[in-house]
């Protein structure tokens, strides 16, 4: 790398030429260090804290050794120095020969000062457009590598988008598959009963007749309920559900909706320990869909007789309600994916039961959306049956 | 008046308890005996003690599904050469696929006619005609 110290080199054994031409120079605004010898300037090329010059001024006739020598010296060390060749004319061919072994140019003596100072503004325009260059090719270099992380890093993140909507579409055409499944079980009830009072209406009995049509009736509300549902998921997925936020004594919110299934189920009994009041934001008709979607799977999973507790917590951040009964319970292994749209587990019971396994789904999906959690926990008395535990923030 | 030991006598095995009804009533109404099942392993047991005519199954039921129930079938001596209908409301061309290769005759997707199911079944048992 060439200093910014503009260095040049003068080797010429008469001292009047050296003197002469370095005040000059300097007076130019160069740094300069003149050397009487061939010997003294390569002893000074081999210093550990040689600075390489721009330009080096040789006479090309020395007494310890040749111009061409102290050349070739120079431009081992520092190839990019230029050299001037300082001669009389006498030595014209060999002067010549000079710059074909690699000198910039050659002057000849008499030396006109004002060639010396042309020829050296050119080496050093020449020497600054070098750098220059270098240090473009230097930035061009570091863009480029700049350049390739970042599509680098932009690849990896596109595969792993490409690798998650992967997982969603596959989860998708899964949904769609099981919904178009749990659509056609309804419809071809629907469909076969529809013809089977079409074609025997006049021989089937009135007995026969009621109950197809209850068949029927309660076939196609399976379907407009499954229609709901999906339609429900489907906003979740999407984050298009919308809250009318109220603050609500969640205390009194609970008890109502506790009275109002017992009323509707009056065959099962609910528990429930009113506490002290609590204020949480909640949107009342959501919370109160995924209290019933809980609730009516308890009602739904249970035998003949069915017990329902539910017990609160006020704890520093949250408030916890949990929702247990001593029904048959979810086994420890399918908890969370009883969470997975279409979940319910296979055993007899549970295939009895009305609904496409959408309710728990639900349930998260609108809880989430308010910040709460949901999951299946054991039951404090670690007795059998399902405990549902929600937590809100407070 | 065709004795009922003479009837044809189908064993439907479906979760759906009203599509139980539908079948039940549809097939005894054109002369079929059937029996029904909620599950694929009530079914197989029903079928050792009663060998049927024709199996009708669907896929999705609890304890033994449908597709396990018909590789079972296949490889119970007394009952592999009893015809299989598979009756599903899963009607992507690989639900077909597997029905087939478990060892169904034919597969059949929900919803139905009822009058398309019984030809069905008279081309199950009577393939020349």
């Amino acid at each position: 790398m060439y200093s910014d110290k503009n260095e040049i080199y003068i080797l010429d054994d008469e001292p009047g030429v050296r003197q002469s031409i370095e005040t000059i120079l300097i007076g130019e605004g160069y740094h300069v260090q003149s050397f009487a010898t061939g010997l003294e300037l390569i002893k000074n090329l081999n210093q550990s804290n040689f600075t390489p010059p721009v330009a080096a001024l040789v006479d090309l006739r020395l007494p310890d050794m040749s111009g061409v020598t102290v050349m070739e010296k120079i431009k081992d060390l520092s190839p990019q120095t230029e050299v001037i060749m300082l001669t009389g004319n006498p030595d014209l061919t060999s002067a010549v020969d000079s710059v074909n072994a690699g000198a910039y140019a050659y002057i000849l003596k008499p030396y006109n000062l004002d060639e010396i100072k042309n020829l050296l503004n050119k080496i050093f325009e020449k020497a600054r457009l070098v750098k220059e260059n270098q240090e473009l090719t230097e930035r061009l270099k570091k863009w480029n590598e700049k350049l390739e992380e970042e599509v680098h890093r932009r690849t990896v993140a596109l595969n792993e988008s490409y690798q998650k909507l992967q997982t969603l579409y596959d989860m998708r055409t899964q949904f769609i598959s099981i919904m178009s499944h749990e659509l056609r079980t309804p419809a071809t009830a629907v469909m076969g009963f529809a013809d089977t009072l079409k074609d025997g209406w006049t021989r089937l009995s009135p007995e026969k007749i009621k109950q197809y049509l209850d068949v029927l009736s309660l076939e196609a509300s399976r379907m407009v309920r499954l229609m709901s549902e999906i339609f429900e998921i489907s906003k979740i997925q999407e984050g298009k559900l919308i809250f009318n936020l109220e603050e609500l004594n969640i205390m009194q919110f609970l008890r109502e909706t506790i009275q109002d299934f017992r009323n509707r189920y009056p065959q099962f009994s609910i528990g429930f320990i009113e506490g002290a009041p609590v204020k949480i934001k909640l949107d009342p008709v959501y919370f109160k869909s995924v209290l019933s979607h809980i609730m009516m799977n308890s009602i739904k999973y249970s035998k003949e007789h069915l017990n329902i507790m539910v017990f609160t917590e006020k704890k520093e951040n949250e408030f916890i309600i949990r929702i247990e009964d001593d029904g048959p319970g979810i086994p420890r292994a399918v908890r969370e994916k009883a969470f997975e749209p279409f979940f319910r587990s296979m055993d007899d019971v549970n295939r009895k039961t009305p609904g496409a396994g959408l309710g728990l789904t639900i349930a998260r999906g609108i809880l989430n959306s308010m910040n709460g959690t949901i999951q299946i926990a054991d039951k404090c008395s670690g007795g059998e049956g399902c405990a549902v535990e929600i937590s809100l923030p407070l | 008046m065709v004795e009922d030991k003479d009837k044809v006598l189908v064993l439907v095995a479906d979760d759906e308890e009203n599509l139980l009804l539908l079948l039940k009533d549809n097939l005894e109404e054109r002369g079929f005996r059937v029996e029904v099942a909620n599950n694929g392993e009530l079914a197989l047991e029903m079928s050792c003690k009663k060998k049927p005519d024709i199996f009708i199954l669907d896929v999705e039921m609890p304890k033994l599904n449908g597709l396990e129930a018909c590789k079972k079938i296949r490889s119970t001596p007394e009952l592999k050469n009893i015809p299989i209908l598979i009756l599903s409301a899963y009607a992507q061309p690989e639900d077909i696929q597997k029905g087939l290769k478990a060892g169904a005759n034919l597969y059949m997707t929900k919803p139905f006619k009822i009058n398309e199911l019984v030809e069905t079944i008279h081309k199950i048992l009577h393939p020349q005609t």
